[in-house]
């Protein structure tokens, strides 16, 4: 048996501060192709001039609906490009994953076999 | 002691890419694990489903195992799988679980590592030297008086 543990992601949660503009969350996983690389991109909206927090959740899928998937990911806030009413906070944040039971790569010649099982003593 | 089974129906969950192979073995006849069944799984398309894969009826073992190969540079998602087997000399057929990693329905919510902000208004002292509530004693720049009197040039005309 030889398989890595590849998760599925499903969302993202972020609680924060952005009074000056929208700031931008990024996501990115290294799966397909085995590389960190840039997944989803989406708008924090901009927030209260109260400098109060709010959350904003991303749907973590891909062109054709399928939950992103990968070993690892890496989560990413870009700030707005002024800080004239603040700069953005970031207060908390959660992602939604699932690790699947079992995930086999033909590129890495991974396969999936069981020791041998006695059905009956 | 191990009972002989007859093995009927392989049943996986899956979603594939491309395809692959599922290979049944198992140590009878001759006491040693061996291919018995081979199977070709087929591409799913979209998300997962389950196929059953009917075998001969007269593949039997103690022991079996299975094993699940992509084709090419196919992908597999391996959700669950089952075979349908008979324990030698008893009429019934029964359904047991292969052990594949299972796959939660659930999705688990993992914190991001953002450093926490408190709740609680911290107390922090601005850097302002404290006040002495004593007196400091500092002299005065006055040139003592010595006690011996001193010599002094007097400049005079020549």
């Amino acid at each position: 048996m030889a398989f890595r543990k590849v998760a599925q992601f499903k969302e993202v949660s972020l609680e924060y501060v952005s009074p000056s503009g929208p700031s931008t969350f990024k996501f990115s996983t290294d799966m397909p192709g085995g590389e960190i690389a840039l997944r989803y991109t989406g708008t924090m909206p901009q927030t209260n001039p109260g400098h109060y927090p709010e959350t904003t959740t991303f749907s973590l899928v891909d062109d054709a609906g399928a939950p992103l998937e990968g070993t690892l990911y890496v989560p990413r806030v870009d700030p707005f490009a002024t800080s004239a009413n603040g700069g953005t906070q970031l207060r908390s944040g959660v992602v939604y994953l699932r690790p699947i039971g079992v995930y086999l790569d033909g590129t890495l010649n991974e396969f999936f076999e069981t020791m041998p099982i006695s059905v009956g003593v | 002691m191990q009972q002989v089974a007859l093995f009927g129906i392989i049943e996986l969950e899956f979603h594939a890419t491309a395809g692959g192979t599922l290979t049944l073995r198992t140590d009878l006849p001759g006491d040693a694990m061996a291919v018995r069944e081979t199977r070709s799984i087929p591409t799913t398309s979209g998300s997962r489903r389950v196929v059953r894969f009917r075998l001969a009826g007269t593949t039997k073992g103690r022991l079996y195992s299975v094993k699940v190969v992509p084709t090419g540079a196919g992908i597999i998602r391996l959700y669950a799988g089952r075979i349908w087997a008979r324990l030698l000399p008893n009429p019934e057929w029964s359904w047991y679980s292969i052990p594949i990693p299972e796959t939660s329905e659930e999705w688990t919510a993992v914190p991001l590592p953002i450093p926490q902000t408190p709740q609680e208004w911290e107390r922090v002292q601005l850097p302002i030297p404290p006040t002495s509530e004593q007196w400091e004693r500092v002299a005065l720049p006055i040139k003592p008086t010595p006690a011996n009197p001193e010599w002094v040039d007097v400049p005079v005309d020549q």
